[in-house]
């Protein structure tokens, strides 16, 4: 056991007899060497028993290695019932719940959770549970809760339980529109995004409002009409002018503009996009001051119905 | 048996100690007794089996069994 020896030193004269003894008892010697009038040398810690049989005089002097740092712990008695309750609170800890976390947007189910794992004697400083327990309790919940959670996971990592769910969303039912697309102003085809129908504009085509964009009717190669449902949009440039007035107030002309151009900005829909912007006119009356700006958009102009129906622009 | 290297010397299988300083070993062994002479011998390791000699040697006899 190589992890402490004590050193010892004995007269000159008594070193055939410790040598004897050493030899009669299988005390091991090490660095034996002479100092002065004395002979110094280290033995194992764990035979400083055998060495108290020697009947002749040897004298101890210190203790090198961990058992030095052991038999000095060994002489606080409080520290060594720290060190004892240290570890004996650490293996214990590693086979409790030392804290139970529950990751999901709904604050009622989270609770009504907290409230089953209680039941089935999960909570803080109660022992971590097997795989079968967990998964025992991961099929409860999934029936107690299947209407209001999509995806449960339970597990644990260390000394913390944890549950993860994601709740359930409702899937919109769709029904199918066969109506066709109409464009609701004036444009040239930016883009066309149609999931079903029959595009009959392509880019760049200049269109009319009212114009026909995506029809419900194919014409299949044995010349058999079917309707189909129309679901799409279609993105076209628009030309727009905008006005707007403030009352003349002899403010700061930047300023003035500034504000009409936000004014002018505001009346804009809000799901184009500026593709140009031009000023064409800002002109300061008695009273008032007027900002006319051209716009260039692109916007969604399709829509569903027929021409006379109310949805298209007027 | 003596085994014998560049750092240390070796003796396996000794009876006794009979003399020792820092110039001098005289070790009993079963058949013969050995000398060893030299500078600065020191023990480095004793067992019951086993003597570990560390220095500067210079000679080594073997001697027949009378001190």
């Amino acid at each position: 056991m190589k992890i402490g020896y004590d050193l010892y030193h004995i007269q000159e004269e008594l070193i055939y007899e410790l040598l004897e003894y050493a030899k009669t008892k299988k005390v091991r010697l090490i660095h034996l060497r002479k100092k002065d009038d004395m002979y110094q040398f280290y033995i194992p810690t764990y035979q400083r028993y055998l060495l108290k049989g020697l009947s002749y005089p040897v004298q101890y002097l210190k203790t090198e290695g961990l058992w030095k740092y052991i038999f000095f712990l060994s002489k606080q008695y409080l520290n060594i019932i720290g060190v004892l309750v240290f570890f004996i609170s650490v293996l214990i800890s590693s086979f409790l719940i030392f804290d139970v976390r529950i990751k999901g947007t709904m604050t009622e189910v989270n609770e009504d959770m907290k409230v089953s794992l209680k039941n089935e004697n999960i909570d803080i400083m109660k022992p971590l549970q097997s795989y079968e327990k967990l998964n025992e309790i991961l099929l409860h919940f999934k029936e107690l809760y299947k209407d209001q959670v999509e995806y449960i996971n339970i597990y644990q990592t260390g000394s913390v339980f944890h549950i993860e769910y994601t709740k359930r969303t409702q899937e919109e039912v769709k029904e199918d529109d066969y109506r066709n697309i109409y464009a609701k102003k004036d444009g040239m085809i930016q883009s066309l995004d149609v999931k079903s129908g029959l595009s009959v504009v392509k880019k760049n085509d200049y269109v009319k409002k009212g114009d026909l964009l995506v029809e419900n009717t194919i014409i299949s190669t044995q010349n058999k009409t079917k309707i189909i449902p129309v679901e799409g949009h279609v993105y076209a440039y628009t030309f727009n002018q905008y006005e707007a007035s403030i009352p003349d107030v002899k403010q700061d002309s930047a300023e003035a503009f500034y504000e009409l151009l936000l004014k002018i900005r505001s009346q804009l829909p809000t799901q184009a996009v500026i593709d140009k912007e031009n000023v064409l006119q800002m002109t300061r009356t008695r009273s008032k001051i007027t900002l006319k700006m051209h716009y260039t958009l692109i916007e969604d102009i399709a829509v569903k119905g027929e021409e006379n129906e109310e949805n298209l622009e007027t | 048996m003596v085994v014998i290297n560049e750092q240390q010397i070796c003796v396996h299988d000794y009876q006794k100690v009979l003399m020792m300083d820092a110039h001098f070993f005289k070790i009993q062994m079963p058949h013969y007794i050995l000398n060893i002479r030299g500078q600065d011998i020191q023990i480095e390791y004793y067992d019951q089996k086993e003597i570990r000699l560390k220095g500067s040697v210079k000679v080594i006899e073997y001697d027949e069994d009378r001190l």
